[in-house]
């Protein structure tokens, strides 16, 4: 079917098409409830299937067949100069199983994990790198994230794991080829014949993580987690090419684009922890992750147009776009410190109240933006609450643990003020805050 | 007990049954893209469309052999908007008043049909340009070029101004970087109830006079604003300065300048530069404001609430017969659309 189109409306689809994102879902705000509740301190304590993310380790320490299934939907209220920077959602289910077993005598373990966004798989949007754009919390979350840990527990007092996590991601192509109608002379647009080509891929990008934990102590747990780096290459070759019908002219155009962009990069992190259980009751955990956003890549396309066309003298063209001159992020590492803090309350001897608050603070990683750039961000302080119960062998069917857990998370970021150094700065000037509110319930089945 | 955590159980799993059935819509459009983002609304510019211009966009006055050029604009009641340019009307050149009730759409009949400043002044020559208007208490003032530098007419209802009877600069005077030439395109503004700025260009560059009364000026010296170096659009020349004293979201004091830039071969762009200080040079921004093929230059600048309009003056149209001069309409953010204009 014969459609309009324009070099305008090929770019802005390209220029959709081709675009950053950062980090993932997980990273953002947690996996499961309880971990989120618990602030994410969880490398030494998780145990149920958000152990993939959080410590793979820990996977060995389950005490049983486990499977978890829940909801977490996140909501943004980010502002610059008061208006409401209308930064999407992030909503989807979460889950997982852990399965132990054992190789010979030593307990093993097997776990998976998923965020699985319910409006998008992969987002992939570009942006000039002056345009004010909330870097971290755009297309940061909007990503596929799954997750698979082995584990093996070769001494009592020690366990191992690794895994690889999977993120989902898109890539294409476009192409335009036919004759496109110039309005006039009894003629529209639509009177054009063109051929459309679209090739667009969900592919994936993987990357390593390992952890160990040990256990000096039957209150006291210590781990070490490495999470690798991981990016997306994204190169767009696309062309325009074929005949502009002016009636009495026929001018053969080619327009052709070539963008390169790093269209996600997931920064490799370092993170120690410990969990002490003060009482039967009381558990107490701490984390401090290193961020290696140093190594961040900037997202900005690196694109070239050009546009090959002999017209008359009379007609005007645009000139050809120069080449995006793209500037170094400046991103600097940053330590995240975790607290958590989770409180049995027994109510029946099968039937308990857990009661947890956390705490995070990230420091943002991106530089003053006084240049040309303009990658929004504040510090963020996150706190968190959750609550639920646990239902200890309610029947025969399910010999084990029953949980419900659900949580609230609130992050505040404060003012950050942007002061550009050159006046004649385009933008200007900028405040940028605002707070993110995450909500969400997992349910979860643990067999003895 | 026992019993009761049976039935809290069985509305439990009902509870996890209907958990995924909350993801069962789709996906919606990214919602960001009529996010409000900072914008100094100061460019980069585009030119306006139809029919956010009635007819001739991006042209707002457009004649042969008036040759309507150099722009200045007074803001007057409400939405309405006095545009002053030198013009040829019916074989009378002179300083001309043109007005738009929606500030953009201008009735091509001046108002006055006389021009509101002719050359009567043996400085004066026997054509003004470049007219840069200025509204100071109750009066109206008109600074423009003559053949031997520039004056300052004063009005007290911007319709009748009065010729100054000597330029308030000329070559006498000049700093070293002039070299000899007469100022040009003179431009006026106020920092304070007495501090008066007066842009002009000469020899290729921009320089700055001030004032406490508007009747006595000093140059400042060495020149705010200077061609650039390299394979820039400003490489050959600046000049066709318009000042906006403004101020950054966060409260800070700018003065921001448009000019034309001139590259090697003759083109033409407007640029923006700007300073936080209340002296001193300009500091670029080396993206142009404005650019296109048919030179743009002698800028006005017009803040709205919410936008901007960049008035230039440059070629009628790519003809060979449409080399005389015109004014047209730029806006920023070019991602706005404006209503359609009011015929």
């Amino acid at each position: 079917m014969p459609r309009p189109c324009g070099i305008g409306v090929l770019t802005w689809v390209l220029l959709c098409i081709a675009a950053p994102a950062a980090a993932n879902p997980v990273d953002s705000y947690g996996l499961g409830s309880r971990s989120t509740a618990l602030g994410g301190a969880m490398s030494a304590s998780a145990r149920d299937f958000s152990a993939c993310y959080y410590n793979p380790s820990g996977l060995a320490l389950a005490r049983g067949t486990d499977l978890s299934v829940g909801y977490t939907h996140v909501s943004h209220s980010l502002s610059m100069n008061g208006h409401d920077s209308q930064v999407d959602p992030v909503r989807g289910i979460v889950g997982g199983i852990v399965a132990p077993g054992s190789v010979g005598t030593l307990p093993f373990a097997f776990g998976i994990a998923t965020h699985l966004n319910d409006e998008r798989l992969s987002r992939a949007r570009s942006a000039r790198q002056d345009q004010p754009r909330w870097l971290l919390y755009d297309n940061r979350p909007q990503l596929l994230y799954l997750s698979a840990g082995v584990a093996l527990r070769p001494l009592p007092w020690l366990s191992v794991g690794g895994g690889v996590t999977w993120l989902a991601a898109t890539q294409g192509r476009f192409g335009i080829r036919g004759t496109a109608v110039l309005p006039g002379g009894g003629r529209t647009e639509y009177d054009s014949q063109l051929e459309h080509e679209v090739d667009a891929d969900l592919t994936s990008v993987r990357y390593p993580q390992f952890g160990v934990t040990l256990r000096p102590t039957r209150e006291l747990d210590l781990a070490v987690v490495y999470r690798g780096q991981a990016k997306i290459a994204l190169n767009i070759d696309a062309e325009l090419a074929g005949n502009v019908d002016a009636t009495l002219l026929q001018v053969p155009a080619r327009y052709t684009l070539t963008s390169q962009t790093t269209n996600a990069f997931i920064p490799q992190q370092l993170v120690l922890g410990g969990a002490y259980q003060l009482s039967k009751e009381l558990r107490l955990s701490a984390d401090v992750t290193w961020v290696n956003w140093a190594a961040y890549e900037s997202p900005v396309s690196r694109s070239q147009t050009v546009l090959d066309v002999e017209v008359p003298a009379s007609f005007e063209l645009p000139e050809n776009p120069k080449p995006t001159e793209v500037e170094d992020p400046n991103f600097s590492d940053r330590l995240v410190p975790r607290l958590g803090v989770e409180y049995f309350l027994s109510v029946a001897r099968d039937f308990s109240i857990p009661l947890r608050v956390g705490y995070v603070y990230e420091h943002s990683p991106v530089p003053p933006q006084t240049g040309r750039t303009n990658f929004v961000d504040a510090n963020r302080h996150v706190f968190s609450a959750g609550s639920g119960f646990v239902l200890s062998d309610p029947g025969e069917v399910l010999p084990g643990d029953l949980r419900f857990d659900m949580h609230l998370q609130w992050s505040l970021l404060p003012a950050r003020v942007t002061l550009k150094e050159n006046p004649a700065d385009y933008v200007g000037d900028y405040r940028a805050d605002g707070s993110i509110l995450n909500v969400g319930a997992t349910l979860g089945v643990g067999f003895r | 007990m026992k019993r009761r955590i049976r039935r809290f159980s069985r509305g439990f799993w009902l509870l996890a049954a209907l958990l995924p059935c909350g993801c069962a819509t789709l996906a919606s459009e990214a919602g960001d893209d009529d996010a409000v983002r900072p914008n100094n609304l100061a460019g980069p510019f585009r030119y306006l469309v139809r029919p956010e211009l009635a007819s001739n966009a991006p042209y707002t006055l457009r004649r042969r052999s008036v040759d309507h050029r150099d722009a200045t604009l007074l803001p007057l009641d409400g939405e309405r908007v006095a545009l002053y340019a030198a013009a040829s009307v019916g074989g009378v050149s002179g300083i001309y008043r043109f007005i738009a009730e929606d500030g953009r759409s201008f009735v091509e009949q001046p108002d006055p049909q006389d021009p509101v400043l002719a050359a009567r002044e043996a400085w004066e020559g026997a054509t003004l340009e470049a007219p840069s208007v200025l509204r100071v208490g109750a009066e109206v003032w008109l600074a423009y070029a003559g053949t031997d530098g520039i004056g300052i007419a004063r009005s007290s209802d911007g319709v009748t101004f009065t010729n100054a009877t000597t330029p308030v600069l000329s070559t006498q005077g000049g700093s070293a970087w002039e070299a000899g030439a007469t100022p040009q395109g003179p431009a006026l503004t106020m920092l304070g109830a007495s501090d008066f700025r007066l842009f002009y260009g000469a020899g290729g560059s921009i320089g700055e006079a001030t004032s406490s009364d508007g009747l006595d000026w000093t140059r400042t010296g060495a020149p705010v604003l200077e061609p650039s170096a390299g394979e820039t659009f400003d490489a050959a020349g600046v000049s066709d300065p318009e000042p906006w004293l403004a101020k950054t979201a966060e409260g800070r004091q700018v003065l921001r300048l448009y000019y034309a830039g001139r590259d090697a071969a003759g083109v033409t762009g407007i640029g923006l530069a700007a300073r936080y200080a209340d002296s001193g040079a300009m500091q670029k921004n080396p993206q142009p404001a404005l650019s296109g093929p048919r030179l743009p230059r002698a800028p006005a600048v017009l803040p709205r609430d919410g936008y901007t309009l960049l008035f230039v003056t440059q070629r009628a149209g790519s003809a060979d017969d449409e080399a005389f001069p015109a004014l047209a309409v730029g806006i920023a953010p070019a991602t706005l659309r404006l209503p359609a204009a009011t015929p």
